[in-house]
């Protein structure tokens, strides 16, 4: 019995330790001197479509401050870019139809400098975000695609961005 | 003791670098608000043709008219839909009148169907009791018409001034969903 009351103080110790330990280490990342490789994406802004008569397409543009998506990447190093686009929207009774993406509806947008390139979001994209520039912002538009007879309510979607860390 | 204390300590030092993403994930939503598909077109106008003085007519949707022709609206929707009727006050109006001439009064009489001729789905009522057009609540496309009749009566065209008499039914058509 007296040889177990040394080892059951040891385990409380070894854990107060692990999570002392733990949070002080990943907090710097947080506040923005982020390890090689760690990234944050923030969601900041849906895709909006807004009300659409059947049988007409409706686009928006990703400079479309208003209704276009926009997510936030924070990070640096080079990293690979995906854009994970739904083929429709659906409507809570399970009706869908087709959304559509091309080439031009994706724009980066660099956190600390405000520059903006184009970015298609229809393919990986290599993304290198330097040190000073600390992240950047994507901005994604589409065109809704309801056909004539299309039922009329509320349709949703959603987009992922997947960022992966390649290297610095 | 110290094994288990250096076990915990590693495994301390290890854990920020596995909280590190090397890789994240971010969604956003997509939204938007399909409006109801309506269409509207008038096929046929209400005409009861010659009436001889002191003589009724009378129009009865659902019914081949054996003069004149029934008013016909086709409605092609996707929703349900609502109506709202607009009729002539105090009746038509004599074309080419001063405008200070009795009007012709008129009932009309409306019914739907699935066809733009032939027999209503339920009986005619006044225009301007005729229901909401149900049964595709759930998006279905579907096509409908308007049958519109109406009588005139004996009495109204008795020492009525000769001429042609016009007027307008409005309907305004609108979606529920």
């Amino acid at each position: 019995v007296g040889h177990r009351v040394p080892r059951g103080l040891t385990w409380g110790l070894s854990i107060g330790l692990t999570l002392g330990l733990g949070p002080g280490l990943v907090l710097p990342a947080a506040a923005g001197a982020q390890a090689p490789g760690s990234v944050e994406i923030f969601p900041v802004q849906d895709l909006r479509f807004g009300t659409l008569p059947t049988g007409a397409a409706g686009g928006v543009d990703p400079r479309d401050a208003s209704r276009r998506a926009e997510l936030e990447i924070r990070g640096k190093g080079e990293y690979l870019l995906e854009v994970l686009l739904p083929a429709e929207m659906a409507s809570p009774a399970g009706f869908t139809f087709p959304l559509g993406f091309n080439g031009g509806d994706g724009v980066l947008q660099w956190l600390k400098s405000g520059l903006e390139q184009p970015l298609d979001p229809t393919l990986p994209y290599p993304l290198d975000i330097p040190a000073q520039e600390k992240g950047v912002r994507v901005f994604l538009g589409g065109t809704a695609l309801p056909p004539r007879d299309q039922p009329p309510g509320l349709y949703s979607a959603s987009i992922t961005v997947r960022v992966t860390y390649l290297g610095t | 003791v110290n094994k288990l204390l250096s076990a915990a300590l590693a495994a301390a030092l290890v854990l920020p670098a596995g909280g590190a993403a090397q890789s994240a994930n971010g969604t956003v939503g997509a939204s938007a608000t399909i409006l109801a598909y309506l269409d509207v077109q008038k096929l046929a106008d209400l005409d009861f043709g010659s009436i001889n003085a002191g003589s009724a007519a009378t129009l009865t949707p659902g019914t081949l008219p054996g003069a004149g022709s029934l008013g016909v609206l086709q409605l092609d929707h996707n929703a349900e839909v609502s109506l709202s009727v607009s009729l002539p006050a105090g009746g038509l109006t004599l074309v080419g009148g001063s405008g200070t001439e009795p009007k012709l009064p008129v009932s009309f009489e409306c019914g739907y169907s699935a066809a733009s001729s032939g027999a209503l789905d339920a009986a005619a009522v006044s225009c301007a009791a005729l229901p909401n057009r149900l049964g595709n609540d759930d998006g279905s496309a579907r096509t409908s018409y308007i049958q519109i009749g109406g009588d005139i009566g004996a009495g109204d065209t008795t020492g009525r001034i000769p001429g042609t008499y016009t007027g307008q039914v409005v309907f305004t058509v609108t979606s529920v969903y």
